[in-house]
């Protein structure tokens, strides 16, 4: 605005004219300071305002949100099956200690608290942790398992009644990770152990409870200390503060940083209570580095240091990990345990001056080891192929950002003394092949899953002979030929059909030649290159004869054998040629395994399954993978399916499993080899396991080794380590036993020389009788034994 | 002693054995006639892959064991009846209040223990038939009948939940 000029020239009273430049003046300053306040107002303050109004408005939005809404991505964790403990179960003690120890029990003298055992020569006594199971929540419970050899001879609480059951909770396997590979397991302020909030508060930040997100007086504290020692030795940060820069804010050192994590501990100190902060930063501080993941919140800490949950550990150890707050990698008690000591020793004297332990806690904890584990509790993935058919089966209900970070918990049926027994047995018997052998080292590989018979669930998987080795999936990806291994289905078909085909019937093993494509003829050989004449079905696939169940697949017609592989549970592609007959067909073990599955479950058809039920982080069940069943072949064809695939392991091929299987054990299976044994399989199950395991090289090229000669030896072994029931071979409705002779396929009578009880569809069992020569030596034998066992 | 007169005994045996067993007669073979299978016709199998001799059994399977008996058992044992018959208990507890996913997880846990209990199929079978999944049902009421003998009880509430679940 322009000011009113005096007229040049003009005279004035003295005293006017000074009191009115006194006045001019005063009203020149004031108007200059009205300029300069107005110009700084409008061209400095008020944007300066602005800004700082629309930063606070901004960070008041990220703090708001990402504290109000999922905190953290977190990712899926993958558990084993339940242990179920029941007397009379096949286990010994030392594969029960195996299991606590794998899920964090401590050893005692006398178990006080969940997660504790003492163990004796014969028994176990232990305190279990509750935990929520499928079927309902299961509290902590006192028990004592006593042992008689291998098995469980009884079991009983607390005050030696008899239970009928105990529940080991399932052991974490595995996890899903986001790309920025953070582990956590969430844990809530009720759920600490004793002294955890205190101790961290008593180290980090005294005055957590007065201040409103920063502290002025720790600021002034640490900047005393930092100048008297010339460097920076203290800081000033409040558990808001630092919960803020781990939170939303990078690790960079600069003012603007610092100004904003300030602003943001305010804001986030007006907007939520003390314990909600707290709760945060004991899920967030990063407390340690498993390879590529980083162990964030004290939850995860526990398991990855101890291998306890968070809960049941001592104030020493809550003091150590308090410790690492402040240096993760400084003090990481795996590498620097002398370092790591001194600080929890420190952190220690801090509760005691607080008054938080009294001096004689403080002496004890500060005179224990850091009882740090060995190994870290959270190995990343150590049975990654298992892993891979969970992610697969998984993929079909949720996508890989839900896997990834929904915090999801599956539940599996994994069962890691399976899965140890697969391991160690393949490892062993590939060695020991390649130096009986004289072949390079590695240079076969092998491939196996054992599944439970009936239920379908996969308990264990190897897709290759190196362990924890997440590379090629052999048990799920390498398709190869399955030669032998699919005679079953052939005799199958043919024994569906009692009026043409009983197990007694003859079937030519000679040459046999049919026209393949291009005029070629097919002529399918013996591995002895020896033609055995006419003999039973039985003893055709016993002995593994490819002369004669080509024939009698020719008979059944491919077609028909091709609808029984499919019955039987294969889904993949089949070209219905005569070569189908002998395995000319390449498979998975996977899909071997689902195959005889349907075998080993007496006709009833299951798909495998590796997944029991996905809860959320909540612990809400969102989908449960139920037990499913079709009956696709009658018992009646089944069973004498089964009495074959028994001959097989008694007579036949598969008869040296029982050089390291008890004599009294009913198996069935079947060896597999393909053309120039580039393929060694051996399919077998006993009443509760089936095992499938394949040998061979990676570049397909040929091998010393058959299906007897590799793959049975390795499968013996595995099926050696697992608890087997007998097949229970009991006869169904429609099934007749009848005496045969197996020389002309005719009825016989038990006292004739070389009969043999033989079970037939009823109906189909023979009319005609052969000449009996009767069997006076076996007569005696048996009179004999009656009379030595009577006497 | 006292093993003499046994040792005796077993010697008089041997010996009686070896007697008998050198009068009798050789196997002579069979006497009816033999059934054969027919040879395969000679069809015409335009997609034949190229004929590779196949391998058969291991090397040595010459060495052939006797024929070893194998006979169907008259009744198979209950596995863990116990812990089985607990479980079974807290399935029908979670069924009769509508838990059935309780149930169904009981159920299996059982079977776990021993897959051939028919009741095991009994109670998820009724599981499923609660929960409007018949095709289920059915398939567990037949796997409970292949695992039941004829006339038991639960063979009678399986064969009406069969009944039930009928397409």
């Amino acid at each position: 605005m322009a000011q009113k000029k005096a007229p040049k020239g003009r005279k004035t009273p003295a005293k006017k004219r000074s009191t009115g430049k006194r006045s001019r003046n005063k009203t020149q300053h004031r108007s200059w300071l009205r300029r300069a306040f107005r110009f700084s107002f409008r061209y400095l303050l008020l944007p300066i305002l602005i800004v700082t109004a629309i930063t606070l408005f901004i960070l008041d939005g990220v703090v708001r949100a990402k504290f109000s809404g999922t905190k953290w991505t977190l990712p899926t964790h993958v558990y084993s099956r339940t242990l179920d403990i029941y007397a009379g179960l096949e286990i010994n003690r030392e594969n029960i200690i195996w299991e606590l120890e794998q899920l964090g029990y401590r050893r005692v003298s006398t178990p006080s608290r969940p997660g504790q055992y003492a163990a004796s020569s014969r028994s176990i006594e232990l305190h279990t942790r509750p935990f929520v199971f499928l079927d309902g929540d299961k509290s902590s419970q006192r028990a004592r398992i006593n042992f008689s050899g291998d098995e469980i001879s009884a079991l009983s609480d607390a005050r030696g009644k008899a239970l009928p059951l105990l529940r080991l909770e399932p052991i974490k396997i595995g996890g899903i990770y986001p790309e920025r590979a953070e582990d956590r397991i969430l844990v809530r302020l009720e759920d600490l152990p004793p002294y955890l909030a205190d101790a961290i508060v008593a180290v980090e930040d005294r005055n957590f409870y007065q201040h409103h997100g920063i502290s002025l007086k720790a600021i002034s504290r640490a900047m005393w200390v930092n100048l008297r020692k010339g460097g920076f030795a203290q800081g000033g940060s409040t558990i808001t503060q630092q919960l803020v820069k781990n939170f939303y804010l990078t690790q960079e050192r600069t003012l603007i940083r610092k100004a904003r994590e300030a602003v943001m501990a305010i804001l986030l100190e007006l907007h939520y209570s003390k314990a909600e902060i707290l709760e945060a930063y004991i899920n967030e501080i990063y407390l340690g580095q498993s390879g590529k993941r980083s162990i964030n919140g004290f939850g995860i800490a526990s398991e990855y240091y101890f291998r306890q949950p968070l809960n049941e550990l001592d104030v020493h150890q809550v003091s150590l990990l308090v410790a690492l707050a402040k240096g993760a990698s400084y003090y990481n008690p795996r590498k620097n345990p002398k370092r790591a000591t001194a600080r929890r020793n420190v952190v220690l004297k801090l509760l005691n001056d607080q008054d938080i332990i009294d001096e004689v806690a403080t002496k004890q904890a500060a005179a224990k080891g850091l009882d740090v584990t060995e190994t870290p509790g959270l190995t990343t993935n150590k049975y990654p192929d298992y892993l891979d058919l969970v992610k697969r089966q998984l993929r079909e209900d949720y996508d890989d950002d839900d896997l990834a970070q929904e915090g999801l918990r599956i539940f599996t049926y994994f069962d890691p003394q399976a899965q140890r027994e697969v391991e160690s047995s393949l490892s062993n018997r590939l060695a020991r092949i390649e130096t009986q052998r004289t072949l390079e080292k590695n240079t076969l590989e092998a491939a196996s899953l054992v599944v439970r018979v009936g239920s379908g669930e996969v308990l264990a998987l190897a897709g290759g002979r190196e362990r924890r080795f997440a590379g090629f999936n052999r048990a799920l990806d390498a398709r190869r030929m399955i030669g032998s291994t699919i005679k079953p289905a052939v005799y199958l078909a043919a024994l569906e059909h009692p009026e043409q085909f009983t197990l007694g019937s003859l079937i030519e093993d000679g040459p046999i030649s049919v026209t393949a494509r291009k005029d070629e003829l097919w002529t399918p050989r013996n591995f002895d290159r020896t033609s055995h004449g006419p003999v039973t079905l039985y003893t055709a696939l016993g002995n593994s004869y490819n002369q004669a169940t080509a024939r009698l697949g020719l008979e059944v017609g491919v077609p028909e054998v091709a609808d029984v592989v499919r019955r039987l549970g294969y889904e993949g592609y089949m070209a219905e040629v005569p070569a189908l007959l002998l395995g000319g067909i390449a498979m998975t073990p996977y899909e071997v395994a689902g195959i005889y599955h349907t075998i080993a479950a007496e006709g009833f058809y299951t798909p495998l399954r590796a997944i029991n039920a996905v809860y959320s982080a909540d612990n809400e069940p969102l989908t449960r993978y139920p037990f499913k069943v079709e009956q696709r072949f009658s018992p009646t064809s089944m069973h004498l399916l089964h009495y074959a695939l028994q001959v097989v392991m008694r007579e036949g091929t598969g008869r040296s499993a029982y050089a390291q299987l008890p004599d009294s054990l009913v198996l069935g299976g079947k060896t597999g080899t393909s053309n120039d044994q580039r393929d060694s399989w051996f399919s077998g199950f006993s009443g509760n396991y089936l095992t499938v395991v394949w040998m061979g090289r990676d570049d397909n090229g040929p091998t010393p080794i058959t299906g007897g000669s590799g793959a049975l030896q390795a499968w013996s072994e595995i099926m050696s380590g697992l608890d087997n029931q007998s097949i229970p071979f009991a006869r169904p409705e429609g099934v007749t036993y009848a005496w045969h002779d197996p020389a002309t396929g005719l009825g016989s009578e038990k006292h004739c020389n070389g009969s043999r009880y033989v079970p037939f569809a009823t109906g189909s069992e023979p009319v005609e009788y052969a000449s009996c020569q009767r069997n006076f030596e076996s007569d005696v034998v048996d009179w004999v034994r009656r009379w030595l066992k009577l006497n | 002693m006292r093993t003499t007169p046994f040792s005796l005994r077993n010697v008089a045996l041997l010996a009686l054995l070896l007697i008998l067993s050198a009068c009798t007669p050789i196997y002579q073979g069979p006497s009816a006639p033999v059934i054969l299978m027919p040879s395969p016709p000679a069809t015409d199998p335009n997609t034949y892959p190229s004929p590779q001799p196949q391998p058969g059994p291991y090397p040595g399977a010459e060495d052939k064991p006797a024929p070893t008996v194998i006979e169907p058992i008259a009744s198979r044992p209950q596995v863990a009846p116990s812990a089985v018959d607990s479980l079974l208990d807290s399935a029908w507890n979670a069924y009769r209040e509508t838990r059935y996913d309780n149930a169904v997880a009981f159920a299996e846990r059982a079977q776990r223990i021993d897959s051939r209990r028919p009741e095991v199929y009994l109670i998820l079978g009724n599981c499923y038939l609660a929960k409007e999944q018949p095709t289920q049902a059915r398939q567990m009421a037949l796997k409970g009948i292949a695992f039941s003998s004829s006339g038991s009880a639960t063979r009678h509430k399986l064969d009406s939940l069969l009944a039930k679940t009928n397409p």
